[in-house]
């Protein structure tokens, strides 16, 4: 290997341009100080985009008869609803107490608030497999003044969805079982909204009465 | 005519022969009588002479016995005494040829007793002179006694001579007549004879030779090859009938053999000949020839098919001969002209080599200054390899700074959740106030909508981190294969050194061995105009080869037109009938 072989080959490979990486690298520090400690501009338009967007005049108000406010959420891809007037609160899941002796659907029992709630896991009822529990999954607590259900959710969407009784249909002829027996019927986007009161009532899910 | 000719010619040479016997046998007779007569005449002449010896031996025995009356002397004993047996002598004679004729025998017998009586008389004479002396003598002569005995005799004898005589004049007569019948004889004989011989043989002639003539006439004609000639039928039975029946199957014997000639010559070998007998030489030897022929035929066909088919492959032999001629002539030319090729890449290689050797010196001094260069650059690489440990470390610093992001940002999520959940419980609340709650919802709806977007930024953060964390083990990486290639690199200068070194010591063996193929290839130079001038050798017998084969081409063609031709000749032979 002579000496103009090596300056051969070191010019035919393209050469490390220190200079630009070092000014890419320089700028990528000056945005993260700017990121970090936002301009009194960038603050302020931010506020005014949540100032219009609270001063939007609410939508044309529905008849209250004529729709149903649901709690949404969902049980590995499928979207379930219950209505807003059964849900006393939406909490994670902290700290439950499996029963022993319990049927598999009661996942067990959580302290909520000074008092003990049953969670109900109704992925075995609808026939969808279990993934496990983490402390991502959220409880959705039922009641109605007297009865008090926890159940199980994977995730649970921020806001209520408001849909038109009339464009709730009766529960499809494949819903068989348990599910068509929960079942109160289908809301447009697959959305399977829950009868939460049989729910409530049902005797199998009541742990001080088993 | 029923006689054969056998017996028409022992007919006629018989007439002749009788005719001939006839006529000798009168000649015979004739001659007989003349014989005869000739015979009785020297008897006549004979007893003549015998009376007249008598005669004469008495005169002569009387002139004895005087001498002796007169003389006394005892010398005209002897004289008498011949003259007396003489008469005694003659007279045997004549009784012996007058035996068979008594008219003459009987004189004689009255002669014989006189002559003994006259002899008795002279010896009277002689006794009377011995005794009583001349006196006595000439007294008895003088008596004259013994002169009528002598007469007595001399009338016999006369008488005699007289008789026979006249007999002889008879004979002569008879002779001239027996002559001049026989004369006559001899010209009737001669004239009948020349007549009956002209006959038989104008009748012989008529029927033998005539159609023996037209006979001969048809053989010429066969012995000339002319086979045309027609015998004309005959109804005759005798031989010369069968001869020319004989004749005209002959002829048609010979006309069958030769039309099968004529086909056998026209090439038709089909034809069937059928010998007319066992000793049938001709037939035989035409049904051999045909076979022979056919034989011959058929092997001179198969050996004509065997010839052009031979002369055919010779043909196509010579012919690949020729070409392979050709191509070798031109493998030749090539060769010569790459023997020239390889002649001027020696001289090159020569000055090639040459060349090399100088360069060789050149290449050891490069050599030298390539190892000082390698060393620089080992220790060159050694900096690097202490560079590329800092910036490893670097990046490993760098890594465990954005694991410590990765936990702030994952407080945040936690934040956001329970931001999240915050905003449904109030929906809910704000739900169950009723109208009251409205404000609140639009409230709770904004949270919801902050936790959103926390939880959205915090996602991408942490996408962000990830990449970062891949990012920085791509560089560890990088920098572990910079240290490796820097490893590598400080491992091939120094193979790079050792091969510079023996690079050198290749160039300086290169450089003898560039000049050894200097002389190889002078020496190679050398060879190749050897091998040139053999080459012109080569090309020389090539060329002398190349006419060979033109010739042995021609020959060969020549050899298969030839088969073609016997082929032809010979299949106009035809073998068999169909």
């Amino acid at each position: 290997m002579s000496p103009a072989g090596t300056a051969s080959s070191a010019s035919a490979r393209p050469a490390i341009d220190w200079a630009s990486l070092r000014a890419r690298a320089a700028a990528a520090q000056a945005r993260l100080d700017e990121l970090l400690s936002p301009a009194g501009e960038r603050r302020r338009a931010i506020l005014r985009e949540r100032a219009r967007l609270a001063a939007r005049p609410p939508a044309a108000a529905e008849p209250v008869e004529s729709r149903l406010e649901l709690v949404e959420f969902t049980l590995l891809h499928e979207n379930y609803g219950v209505e807003v007037a059964h849900v006393r609160e939406v909490a994670r899941l902290d700290n439950y107490l499996p029963l022993p002796g319990a049927p598999a659907c009661i996942l067990g029992v959580v302290p909520l608030r000074g008092r003990m709630l049953t969670v109900v896991n109704l992925k075995p009822f609808f026939e969808l497999p279990d993934r496990g529990i983490t402390n991502l999954n959220k409880i959705i607590v039922l009641g109605d003044g007297s009865l008090e259900l926890g159940l199980l959710a994977d995730s649970v969407s921020g806001g209520l969805r408001r849909v038109p009784v009339r464009d709730i249909q009766a529960p499809p002829p494949s819903f068989t079982g348990l599910r068509a027996s929960f079942s109160r019927g289908l809301a447009p986007d697959a959305l399977i909204v829950l009868a939460a009161r049989r729910l409530l009532r049902d005797p199998r899910f009541d742990a001080d009465r088993t | 005519m029923k006689w054969s000719i056998g017996l028409k010619i022992v007919v006629g040479f018989a007439s002749i022969l009788l005719v001939r016997l006839l006529f000798s046998l009168l000649s015979f007779l004739s001659i007989q009588e003349f014989d005869e007569t000739a015979r009785r005449s020297t008897r006549s002449h004979e007893v003549l002479n015998s009376l007249e010896n008598t005669l004469t031996g008495l005169l002569n025995g009387q002139t004895a016995q005087r001498g002796y009356a007169l003389t006394g002397d005892d010398s005209y004993l002897a004289p008498y005494e011949g003259a007396r047996q003489s008469v005694d002598s003659h007279l045997a004679r004549l009784r012996t040829l007058l035996a068979d004729n008594p008219a003459q025998l009987q004189p004689l017998v009255e002669l014989t007793p006189l002559v003994a009586k006259k002899f008795k008389e002279y010896e009277e004479i002689l006794v009377a002179r011995r005794e009583q002396g001349l006196d006595a003598a000439v007294k008895l002569v003088a008596e004259g006694r013994g002169q009528d005995t002598m007469n007595a005799i001399r009338s016999l004898v006369d008488a005699m001579k007289t008789e026979e005589l006249a007999r002889l004049a008879a004979r002569e007569a008879a002779t001239t007549a027996n002559a001049r019948q026989s004369k006559l004889m001899t010209v009737v004989g001669m004239i009948c004879s020349v007549a009956l011989i002209t006959g038989v043989g104008v009748w012989l002639t008529r029927t033998i030779a005539r159609p023996l003539g037209a006979v001969t006439a048809a053989a010429r004609d066969i012995a000339a090859g002319d086979l045309s000639v027609k015998l004309p039928d005959t109804a005759r039975t005798d031989e010369v009938g069968e001869l020319f029946r004989a004749f005209s199957r002959m002829i048609d014997s010979l006309n069958a053999v030769a039309s099968v000639a004529q086909r056998i010559a026209s090439g038709d070998l089909s034809a069937e000949v059928k010998p007319q007998s066992a000793k049938d030489t001709l037939g035989n030897a035409f049904a051999t020839m045909r076979d022979g022929l056919r034989r011959s035929t058929a092997e001179m066909q198969e050996a004509a098919n065997v010839l052009a088919s031979t002369a055919s492959q010779i043909l196509a032999a010579t012919s690949e001969v020729a070409a392979g001629s050709t191509e070798t002539a031109a493998a030749l030319a090539q060769t010569t002209a790459t023997i020239e090729e390889v002649k001027q890449t020696a001289q090159l290689a020569s000055q090639k080599a040459k060349l090399v050797s100088e360069n060789a010196q050149t290449a050891t001094q490069i050599a030298q200054s390539g190892r000082a260069a390698v060393d620089a650059t080992s220790e060159s690489i050694g900096r690097i390899q202490q560079q590329m440990g800092s910036i490893a470390e670097t990046v490993v610093r760098l890594s465990e700074q954005s694991q410590a992001i990765g936990e702030i940002v994952a407080t945040v999520a936690d934040l956001a959740e329970q931001s999240n959940l915050l905003a449904v419980n109030a929906a809910i609340e704000a739900a169950r106030a009723g109208d009251q709650g409205k404000g609140f919802a639009v409230v709770a709806q904004e949270v919801k909508s902050l936790a959103d977007q926390s939880k959205q930024a915090t996602a991408q953060v942490r996408s962000i981190l990830n990449d970062i964390q891949k990012a920085i083990s791509r560089s560890v990486m990088a920098a572990e294969q910079g240290d490796r290639t820097v490893e590598a690199g400080m491992k091939q200068s120094l193979a790079a050194n050792e091969a510079i070194r023996s690079l050198a010591e290749v160039i300086e063996s290169g450089a003898q061995a560039a000049m050894q193929i200097a002389a190889s290839s002078q020496q190679q130079s050398v060879g190749m105009d050897q091998v040139a001038s053999a080459m012109e050798s080569i090309k020389e017998a090539s060329n002398q080869n190349a006419s060979g084969t033109k010739q042995t081409e021609t020959a060969a063609r020549n050899l298969h037109a030839v088969g073609q031709k016997l082929h032809a000749l010979v299949g106009r032979y035809k073998l068999a009938a169909n």
